[in-house]
Parts: structure tokens; sequence; C-alpha cells
């Protein structure tokens, strides 16, 4: 399995960014990057646009490893893939005390089957709605969110 | 001659909304061979000698749906409850799974599936409950694997996922797919066996523990599709998953409360709700001592969009004199 991994760039003012790739389960060892954060007080972004899976195990391995950042630091989620999404939603202390920044909303063409990601910013208390439009591949005026918007968002309510 | 139906023959009590389904569902439940008798008043509970079925709307007769539950929950041996329902809502589902009688939750989405409907009774009818091919069209491939431990699970996940990129599901679906062969595999090694005093033998190891299996606690995976749906399928030969597990857990994590993951050794307490979340249909089917039985089917056929909108099943079988 190709596991987590995970790199450090830096941000504006000091903010340490975080990219996660690959799956969160069992064998993600998200303590090793605990342990890592130990030594800043840094405000961190995790950008977790590479994120392709999360099982059970990986839940709990995450909720534990948020919870193991002090309160004081800000945190922010950034670029949270659909899977991400799904568990924001569905596991309550999954986002901890972080902010939610932005997220990958799901596109489909429903005449052709293509399938896209489009970045979205959060604005809290704007739910976002989308309209069809044209897909990239065939054209069509039938590129719809792949999702339902209010389930989608609900975390934002 | 006519087929007469007999005073032994197999009742179902149907409790229904005064509602065009009624006729519809009545000729669907009926097609099973059963004797099906329709109900008003909870009363007819006590009228009818060889119940072997109720079938509730929880949509127009919830009232009646819910006395119904109550007083079959009392009942020292209450037959198997049915309730067909369009709701998708949390506080719903939170609802239902509290009620113990409760055995099959059966979502009307557009229309009932008459297909589920008659899998279900016959099922219940016959005390034949296991098998992933009653809810496939006839004909299809299954592609089957005998798992011997934690790290035999990475090869079917891998083939799970090659095929249904060669069938161009949605990779949304896909990766819903995979998340459930892995949370039954997992759930099938590390908690189904148990040592000949009953006792658990893995569950409580770490899941970054890698275990290996006696060839007698091997786990069945197969997966299978007819093009509209995709049925995963993971059998164990311990028969020790209880029903009441399944509620309990399910309804604790749909709470979302502070209880929502386990703290203890062993699994989060979450892979019953992701794979009844990941599903259009949970099926589990359970021996007792003998054979459990996970089957998931996911409508692979549309949308990721089409999927989230469709109601959910849930059918927990118990089969009689399993041993
Ligand atoms: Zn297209």
């Amino acid at each position: 399995m190709a596991g987590l991994v995970w790199n450090f760039a830096k941000g504006n003012q000091q903010t340490i960014i975080v990219k996660l790739t690959g799956s969160i389960d069992e064998d993600s060892r998200l303590e090793r990057l605990a342990a890592d954060l130990k030594k800043t007080a840094a405000p961190l972004r995790f950008d977790l646009s590479g994120v392709k899976r999360i099982n059970s195990c990986g839940v709990r391995e995450w909720v534990n490893f948020m919870r193991s950042i002090p309160k004081t630091t800000d945190v922010v989620l950034e670029n949270c893939a659909p899977i991400v999404v799904a568990q924001i939603n569905m596991i309550s202390n999954f986002a901890g005390h972080a902010k939610v920044a932005s997220v990958k909303a799901p596109f489909v063409c429903e005449a052709c089957g293509y399938e896209e990601e489009a970045t979205i910013n959060v604005v809290p208390g704007s739910r976002p709605q989308f309209q069809s439009r044209a897909c990239p591949k065939c054209g069509k005026p039938r590129l719809i969110f792949d999702d339902l918007e209010e389930s989608y968002f609900a975390f934002m309510s | 001659m006519g087929v007469v139906t007999s005073a032994v023959s197999p009742e179902i009590l149907f409790f229904w909304g005064d509602n065009k389904d009624r006729r519809a569902l009545f000729k669907v439940l009926a097609a099973t061979g059963a004797s099906v008798r329709y109900a008003e008043d909870v009363a007819a509970l006590d009228q009818v000698a060889n119940c072997r079925l109720v079938v509730l709307d929880y949509d127009s007769a919830r009232a009646l749906s819910t006395d119904v539950m109550r007083r079959l929950a009392v009942m020292p041996l209450p037959p198997p409850v049915l309730v067909v329902t369009s709701s998708r809502d949390k506080g719903d589902l939170i609802e239902l799974f509290s009620h113990t009688v409760m055995t099959n939750l059966v979502a009307k989405n557009q229309d009932l599936l008459a297909s589920e409907l008659i899998v279900t009774v016959r099922k219940i009818m016959h005390n034949h409950i296991f098998g992933l091919e009653k809810y496939l069209t006839w004909g299809v491939h299954t592609y089957e694997y005998s798992i011997s431990g934690s790290d035999g699970r990475h090869q079917p996940m891998a083939d799970l996922r090659a095929y249904l990129e060669r069938l161009g599901a949605n990779r949304r679906l896909i990766g819903l797919a995979e998340g459930v062969a892995d949370e039954l595999i997992q759930n099938a090694v590390y908690n189904a066996p148990a040592d000949s005093a009953g006792k658990p033998k893995y569950a409580s190891r770490s899941r970054t523990e890698p275990v290996v299996l006696l060839p007698n606690e091997e786990v069945r995976f197969s997966f299978a599709s007819d093009g509209r749906f995709l049925a995963i399928c993971v059998a164990d030969r311990f028969g020790r998953l209880e029903t009441e597990t399944v509620r309990n857990y399910l309804r604790k994590c749909f709470l979302q409360g502070e209880d929502q993951i386990d703290s203890k050794q062993g699994g989060a307490g979450l892979g019953l709700y992701y794979i009844f979340q990941s599903l259009n249909h949970f099926i589990i089917n359970v021996a007792p001592g003998v054979r459990t039985e996970l089957i998931g089917l996911l409508d692979i056929s549309g949308t990721f969009k089409d999927f989230v909108q469709q109601a959910k099943s849930l059918h927990l079988f118990l089969q009689r004199n399993a041993k």
C-alpha cells in the first residue's frame, strides 16, 4: 500500500504548510508528524488535496493527532479532498479546532462521465450553489456538481 | 383447481397507510407465495397465530408502525419486522435503530425495489439466507478469494478497483467500494475468530499488528456486478455477529456524540457505520455459531449524486436452527 507521506513548506507569516498525500489508515504513523510539529508554535495549514483514502482506524488516528495540537495553535485545513469532506461531515471531532478554509468540489458530466474537481473557498454562512456548465471533454452543458450541496457543505452550518 | 391457502400457511401482516403503494406492495408480497393480510390496527397482531413477517409503512403510517414495534418488543419471540421508508433523515434512522425488533429496513426511492422485497421475504420464509447471487441478475461472474490474514486484503482490493475502473464506474463510487471491502475484511479478520470457549482471539489487537489466520479461520471475500449493482461479500466461519451490536453501533455513530469513536484497543467502532454510509443496501446474514456473511450492494450505474440521493436499506437475517 502507498501509505501516507507528508512534506513541509513555508507559507506567509511563518505559517507551516503540511501537505499530506496517500491513505490515512492504521499504518499512517501520524504520531511521528505530531512529534515533528511539537517543535513549533507556528500556525499550521494542512493541505489535504492529496488524501486518497481514509478508513475507520485512520479516522481515530487523525482525531488523536488533531487533539495533540495545542488549542493555542492556529490550524487551517485547506483543499480538502471529497473523502476528507465526507469525514468532516460524518465524524464530530474530525476537524478538531481547525478552521476549514477550502475544499475540493467534485463535478461530473452526465453525458460522458468526465470527472473533475475545483477548489472552493469556504465562506462562513454562504453555502455554494452550482449551475450545470459545459463539459471540457464533450462540450455538452451537462457538467454538474456531483453531490448534494446541502449535505456536502453541511459542515458549514 | 386454484391454490388453496391453508390456515397454516405463513402469514405476512402488513400495516400500511392509505396510498397507492399499498396495492402494489400487496402484489409484490403475495408474489412470494406467502399469504398476505392487510391490517389497520395493532390488535391484528393478536389475531394471527402464525405471523412470520410484519411489514410497516414508516412514511405514511408512522405512529401505527411505532405502536406495532413497541407491542412486538414485549412479545417473547417476535417475528421479523420489515420497515419501508423513503427517509434519509439521520434522526429517523437513529429512532429506527433503537427499535430492537426491526430486522429489515427497506429504502423506498422513486419506487419500491420489488426484487429487494421478494428476496427479503423469500429469505425469511424459507430460512435460506446466504449468498450474494440472490441480489444480482443471473449469469454474472463472481470473483472469489480466500483471505488468510490481515495482509491478504491488499490484492483483492486492488483487483476490485481495477474491475470497477474497467466498468467505468464513478471515481468516488470506486473509493466507496474499496473502503467497504477494507472495513469488511478487517472486521472479519480481527473481530470474527474466537477460541473454543467463544472468546475473541484478535479483536483487542491493534490494527497495526498483523494477524495470520489458522486454516479454519480463513475469510471468504467475493465481488460481482450486474452493471447496476456491485455486490461485495465477506464471510467468516464463526457466526458471532449479533444484530443488537449492529443496531447499537449504527445508532451510536449517527448520534455523533463524544463516544462516536471507540478509544479501546482494537478497532475504532466505526466500521459498520462507514460500511452502511457507503452502500445502498447492507445485508447481514448470520447463522449463529456457524457463519456470518456481510453483503454490500452499491449502485454503480450513475453518478455520486445519484447515490447520495437514495435512501438506504439494512437487512439483518438470522438463520433459524443453524446448528
Ligand atoms: Zn462530457
